[in-house]
């Protein structure tokens, strides 16, 4: 058996073995490693930044278990972010069924769930979930009080909140920001609300999702977005707060790093096996 | 119970579900496969309630204050549960048609103007000749959109056979390969996470494990 041969032939556990080493030791014990701050996240945070007193934002949390590992880094520090703000209004909503599971722990989690309980009603409010996907996004879009029945996510209803009583419609809001986007959602609320109502939506999506959002970042039809766990990173930084996403790039740079040097041996093998003409 | 010791029992099962997932690296196994039922019966059972409440909040609600329309989706929504009776399956077909008619109608609305002319126009507006390599990029970025388009539209049996039309199918495949490149290594990304976010977890929420 060739070295080629024995290299192809490495058991996957190994393999999982070495990436687990990989990804503990930085962990435990950071190197600190530089993280570039890219232009999509500066601006991303000038806009937050910038938000003026009396803004009506309107924030999209469409948080799945199986996204909200990654997402859920990015969505803390904007979210974070956005409820230090002063006077900005906050009307959250919802059209995946997992995301109520995960708002609340989220609020505690960047510490604004105390401060803003008091604000309830006037300052933020947050939406029941809505079934229908784009369907439901349209109908927020056109009359919220009727998409929801008229009551939040608590039961309480329109009538009891001061905040709901300003705003009804896409048109009543001067930004989005689709802060938790587990899949194909930025798209949904770009189609139904950013495009027609022409407002400027921020949002941010998994890394792997991301590739299919530049298009419309291009296009002009998304303002920015932060990339994944490493535009958390770059979010933080820029908050000068780094959390968990900082602490995670190192063990995400090593991971990368092994797994490019495993692609590149496979394809030397191959690459050398086609060219010695064996099968 | 306090509920210093409700949150210990809640990241122990946690520790012990991310475990027994995490054992598939090593082989199927029970453990596994207890972890996954437990997965998929806990989602159901959620979305059942969220879907109660959706119901209860949108139509019920409605229907107690005197919006007797709203008898409409609720009609709608249970002729879906037919197919479980044969003589009377052909009723799902109803509310089957009335979803997907709304759910296209108001995708395509917005399909032409986000996807068609929007796009179209942010690719051509892209084009510049100022300098020699944003004309290289200009060229690169119009002939992939075209010919990957082409490839796309035009592979059939008669085009494949017309000369010259290989090469265009060539370039759009490398258009598409680059791209798929793209996704599949900022998806690395993605999947990285999600396990360095459970190891944090494991690490220093389960085992308290110091950090240097």
């Amino acid at each position: 058996m060739s070295l080629g041969d024995k290299l192809l032939d490495i058991p996957e556990f190994y393999v999982y073995l070495v990436l687990l080493v990989l990804l503990v030791v930085p962990l435990i014990k950071p190197f600190g490693l530089p993280i570039a701050l890219t232009e999509t996240s500066r601006k991303y945070f000038n806009t937050v930044e910038s938000l003026e007193p009396g803004t009506y934002v309107w924030v999209t949390h469409d948080a799945m278990s199986m996204t909200e590992l990654e997402i859920g880094l990015s969505s803390h520090a904007v979210l974070k972010h956005l409820f230090q703000k002063e006077g900005i209004k906050i009307v959250i909503g919802c059209i995946v069924g997992e995301g109520p599971m995960f708002f609340e722990q989220t609020l505690k989690d960047v510490g604004a769930y105390e401060k803003y309980l008091e604000g309830y009603g006037t300052k933020y409010v947050y939406l029941p979930f809505v079934a229908g996907d784009e369907a439901a996004a349209a109908a927020l879009a056109t009359n919220i009080e009727k998409a929801t029945g008229g009551v939040d996510y608590y039961g309480t209803k329109f009538e009891d909140l001061p905040l709901m009583q300003e705003v009804n419609n896409a048109e009543d809001f001067e930004i989005i920001f689709c802060v938790d986007e587990p899949g194909w959602n930025s798209v949904i609320w770009m189609n139904q609300w950013a495009v027609p109502y022409n407002i400027p939506m921020y949002c941010n999506p998994l890394a792997g999702v991301s590739a299919s959002l530049w298009p419309y970042i291009e296009a002009g039809q998304i303002q920015s977005m932060l990339v994944g766990s490493k535009g958390a990173a770059e979010y933080e930084l820029l908050m000068k707060a780094p959390g968990r996403a900082v602490a995670g790039m190192d063990a995400q740079s090593l991971g990368h790093i092994f797994l490019l040097l495993l692609v590149l041996m496979a394809n030397i093998v191959y690459g050398s096996k086609k060219v010695s003409g064996e099968k | 119970m306090p509920l210093d010791i409700i949150n210990e029992i809640g990241i122990w099962i946690s520790a012990f579900f991310i475990l027994c997932v995490y054992s598939w690296l090593y082989r199927y196994n029970r453990f596994f496969k207890f972890g996954e039922h437990t997965l998929i019966g806990a989602a159901a059972g959620y979305y059942f309630v969220m879907g109660v409440r959706n119901i209860m909040n949108i139509s019920i609600r409605g229907l107690s204050l005197g919006k007797y329309y709203q008898v409409i989706p609720l009609i709608l929504g249970l002729v879906l549960y037919a197919r479980f009776y044969r003589k009377y399956s052909w009723l799902m077909r109803y509310g089957t048609c009335f979803m997907i008619a709304v759910s296209s109608t108001i995708y395509f609305r917005a399909l032409i103007v986000t996807h068609v002319t929007q796009q179209i126009a942010a690719t051509i507006e892209k084009v510049s000749l100022a300098s020699p390599l944003l004309a290289l990029n200009s060229v690169v970025i119009v002939g992939l959109t075209v010919f990957t388009m082409m490839y796309f539209m035009f592979t059939n049996r008669f085009t494949s056979k017309v000369q010259g039309y290989d090469f265009i199918n060539k370039i759009g495949r490398y258009g598409l390969l680059t791209a798929l490149g793209f996704y599949l290594g900022i998806t690395v990304m993605t999947r990285l996470a999600f396990v360095i976010n459970r190891l944090e977890f494991l690490l220093f929420e389960w085992l308290r494990l110091p950090t240097f």
